[in-house]
């Protein structure tokens, strides 16, 4: 717990210096995007990890904050500081909605339905033309920030983007190391045992639901910003292809895991971009091979080999009273 | 009015009836558990115990029948709700959180004394660090009662049979109920561990819980512990009396052990 | 012109092809249990490989369904053994993510060696269109409904029929009692994998031959069989056709009538009710235990 918070700070203080030790756009610019995914990874892992349902369709929650971001800002002219929130809002509003729906439902039933949630989404997105302007998408999102300040350069947008992973980062931990979070743990872990502690699963399961579609919608409202063009691309599996991948990499339903999964991928993403599908292939494999050799990840495998050097002498221990 | 109220049982179960599809598996079973009470419901294999423990704690919706606890009906209640009222259960299979150490699951178990608000959550004032300390050296205090403080942070998943049949009875008690029940809980315990066990379970009456109400096969642990039995055969109530009275009753005996040997 | 009877055989027509896939489907998910997210990609191969090899091998259409039909079982068989073998009795997480991990790589590989490329399958018969009173159909069509339907009734003869089929039976009833009388289970789940894989493959190859393949369909191919499936009732064949159907004949409604964008939203909102309200299937009797 200790040890896992003062990582997380150690790694928001180191990042908060790198826009002064480093001016290469190009390094900013991977520097923004492993912040966006690690907030994105974050919030898939509270469902993936705390809820224990596997969600293919949190890619809706990003969507639906991206499109409120650009809404806001080419339709009111709104600046980023109030657009960002409230596009964490409404996709808060619309997990609460999708959640009321899928939490009900268990194992593949949710997976399928999640899924069907942000498909919906796309075509909508596609078809809604007086709104959404169809395939064309939302272009000139603004960059200002508030007021008269505008955003201009990659270090401006690495230290917005900072400031999301930040908070994501903060209400992740409340969350995870709270009652609510030991809660959602039991439910994921043993439904029965949590309903026999008064753990009422589904208001628990809402809960971690609409935070992770909370902080999606932040990251989604930022990309919007960032990258100033929203299109129905937002809804794509391939978003979701790449959250997945770094959540199960890092390791799933610890906070380290996917920010260490986001910063790897990131940097693999770029050294691979210029074959998108060579990129995606591999990362199938990997999916497959993290599945059949790594199945809690990276910091599984860690605190795997740091628990058998704790455990040695109470294992031993346990196997003499079983004899 | 109050005359009754002051008479009331602490759980009082009437006419409680489940059919699956046609099969009954529980008929018209109606029984009571008196505050400062253990009593120990036992029966052969498929004769609606567990059944029995379903419908109480609001796993099975019962098809008839009316279940009160502390006065409230309770019956159709969802099995957190009930939970909440202080009746708190245990579960035949091992139910634990194997993942996560002794410790963190007694602690888990104190959900209900540290539930706050999700702003409460974000933002934690002295009131929930309060609630978490106590908690936690509730967690600790229990865990040193069950005799598991050696093995306070070693996972659920290695631990021996008998730790674990222990663990379930912390996790339950974490959740300071008025009313234990426990399925089955020696089950796997050979009898010095379910005498250990057994010598325990009498120690929280009055000092953890108000009462217990017991399924095991073993008998002489239902027999030394409660201060009441009930039989249930075939999903009705076969018997009910003190343990020296049951063991007498030619019906139990035919029950268990086939007419021939009664 | 009242369009309904056109519609009402368009929506048909794709409606064998989704009862196929989901024939399949129904194998892996309603019987082994095996939540496959790489179902579509099975039928997208299935599409390419036929493509493949009528084009390329020069083959005749029903030389190369034979040829992609052994292919795809082998496919299937493989994927079985090496993939879904190592996470069998596991429940149902890592199978999902493993499926998931195979879709990604299967699309992707796939546009990577053929592009994104639409790819038809050669016919066997010309394009021309047949009347029946107020509607068209191609005689293409026709047929592959045709190959279709024999596909359908062959498995089903299959799975009734052989010792295979028997075999299948008992292991999905009872895998401890099964294999302990005897029988093979490994190969068993290989062998129901294989057709699963093998029918969708078929359906991929025969809507290729109509339309054409394409390397990206798989995805939502994947998640009309799983509505299909649902709607069916898990591991029922007769549901799975019904649903199939349905989900055809209710797209080509919503198509004909309402709005031609918005088609694939039908299978999903349709999924999202019946989970909601039926989640056992529309025709499935059987109550839920407790």
């Amino acid at each position: 717990m200790t040890l896992e918070r003062n990582i997380l700070l150690a790694f928001l203080a180191g990042a908060a210096l790198l826009p002064f030790a480093v001016t290469d756009q190009y390094i900013l610019h991977l520097a923004i995007m492993a912040l966006f995914y690690a907030v994105l990874a974050s919030s898939l892992n509270l469902v993936v990890g705390y809820v224990g349902e596997f969600s293919l369709g949190h890619t809706a929650f990003l969507g639906t904050g991206a499109y409120t971001a650009a809404l806001l800002s080419t339709q009111a002219g709104m600046p980023m500081w109030v657009t960002i929130p409230l596009a964490g809002l409404v996709s808060a509003v619309f997990g609460f909605a999708i959640g009321a729906i899928t939490l009900r439902l268990q194992g593949p039933y949710f997976v399928i339905v999640t899924l069907s949630f942000a498909e919906v989404l796309r075509i909508v997105a596609n078809n809604w033309i007086a709104v959404t302007n169809g395939p064309m998408g939302l272009a000139g999102v603004g960059q200002t920030l508030f007021g008269d300040v505008a955003v201009t350069d990659k270090a401006g947008f690495f230290l917005i983007v900072l400031g999301i992973a930040a908070v994501a980062l903060y209400l992740s931990y409340r969350f995870v190391y709270s009652n609510a979070g030991r809660a959602a743990v039991a439910v994921r872990e043993n439904r029965y045992v949590a309903q026999s502690i008064g753990v009422d699963p589904f208001g628990t399961a809402m809960q971690a639901f609409v935070l992770g579609a909370f902080l999606a919608g932040l990251a989604g409202g930022f990309y919007a910003h960032y990258i100033s063009f929203v299109g129905p691309e937002v809804f794509r599996f391939a978003f979701m292809a790449t959250m997945i991948i770094m959540v199960l990499l890092g390791g799933k339903g610890t906070l380290i895991g996917p920010l260490a999964g986001a910063v790897i991928v990131t940097v693999l993403e770029e050294y691979l971009r210029e074959v998108q599908e060579l990129r995606l292939t591999l990362f199938g494999l990997i999916v497959m091979a993290i599945v059949l050799f790594l199945p809690n990840g990276l910091m599984g495998f860690i605190a795997l080999r740091r628990e058998q050097q704790a455990a040695k002498p109470t294992l031993n221990a346990a196997k003499e009273r079983t004899v | 009015m109050t005359a009754t109220t002051e008479r009331q049982p602490l759980l009082r179960a009437d006419d409680l009836t489940m059919t699956f599809g046609g099969i009954t598996a529980v008929k018209d079973f109606s029984f009571h558990i008196e505050p400062g009470e253990i009593v120990g419901l036992i029966g052969p294999n498929g004769a609606g115990k567990t059944t029995c423990f379903n419908m109480l704690t609001g796993f099975y919706a019962p098809s008839n029948g009316r279940v009160r606890f502390k006065g409230q009906d309770i019956t159709n209640r969802k099995p957190h709700a009930i939970a909440r009222l202080g009746l708190v259960r245990s579960f035949q299979k091992t139910n634990v959180m194997k993942r996560l150490t002794v410790f963190e699951n007694v602690l888990t178990g104190h959900y209900m004394a540290s539930r706050q608000s999700l702003l409460a959550t974000f933002f934690p004032g002295e009131a929930v660090r309060r609630a978490e300390r106590e908690a936690r050296e509730s967690a600790a205090a229990i865990v040193e009662t069950m005799g598991l403080a050696q093995r306070m942070n070693a996972p659920a998943h290695l631990l021996s049979c008998g730790e674990l049949r222990l663990l379930e009875v912390a996790v339950a008690l974490a959740a300071k109920p008025s009313l234990l029940m426990l399925d089955e809980p020696a089950a796997g315990l050979n009898s010095h561990e379910a005498g250990t066990f057994g010598a325990v379970l009498k120690t929280l009456i009055g000092r953890s819980i108000d009462a217990l109400l017991i399924v095991e096969h073993n008998m002489d642990l239902v027999m030394s512990v409660s201060d009441r039995i009930v039989v249930l055969n075939f999903g009705r109530k076969l018997a009910e009396g003190r343990p020296a009275e049951i063991i007498e009753n030619r019906q139990v005996a035919e029950a268990y052990l086939g007419k021939a040997a009664a | 012109m009242d369009l309904f009877p056109q519609f009402l055989a368009n929506g048909l027509v794709m409606g064998v092809f989704y009862a196929l896939s989901a024939l399949g489907l129904t194998l892996i998910f309603g019987l082994m249990r095996v939540v496959n997210f790489a179902h579509g990609e099975f039928y997208m191969l299935g599409g390419v490989s036929g493509w493949f090899v009528t084009n390329y091998l020069g083959l005749d259409f029903f030389s190369g369904l034979i040829v992609v039909a052994a292919f795809m079982a082998a496919v299937g068989w493989l994927v079985d053994r090496f993939l879904i073998e190592r996470v069998r009795g596991q429940g149902e997480e890592p199978g999902i993510l493993l499926t998931i991990g195979l879709s990604i790589f299967l699309v992707n590989g796939t546009l990577l060696l053929v592009g994104p490329a639409p790819m038809k399958v050669a016919g066997a018969v010309a394009e021309g269109p047949l009347f029946f009173g107020p509607i068209a159909v191609t005689k293409l069509r026709l047929l592959a409904v045709g190959v279709g339907i024999a596909l359908i009734v062959g498995a089903h003869l299959l799975i009734r029929r052989t010792r295979l089929g028997a075999a299948m039976r008992a292991t999905f009833q009872d895998p401890m009692a099964a294999s302990l009388a005897g029988i093979r289970t490994g190969h068993v789940y290989a062998a129901t994998f294989a057709l699963g894989c093998t029918l969708a493959a078929l359906s991929g190859m025969l809507l290729a031959s109509i339309y054409s393949a394409q390397a990206s369909v798989g995805g939502l191919i994947s998640l009309k069989s799983f509505v299909v499936v649902i709607l069916g009732g898990m591991g029922s064949f007769a549901g799975a056709i019904a649903g199939g159907l349905l989900l055809g004949v209710a797209e080509a409604m919503w198509g004909g009538y309402v709005s031609m964008g918005m088609v694939d939203v039908i299978g999903f909102v349709l999924v999202i009710l019946i989970l909601l309200f039926r989640p056992q299937g529309l025709f499935s009797i059987r109550t839920e235990r407790a």
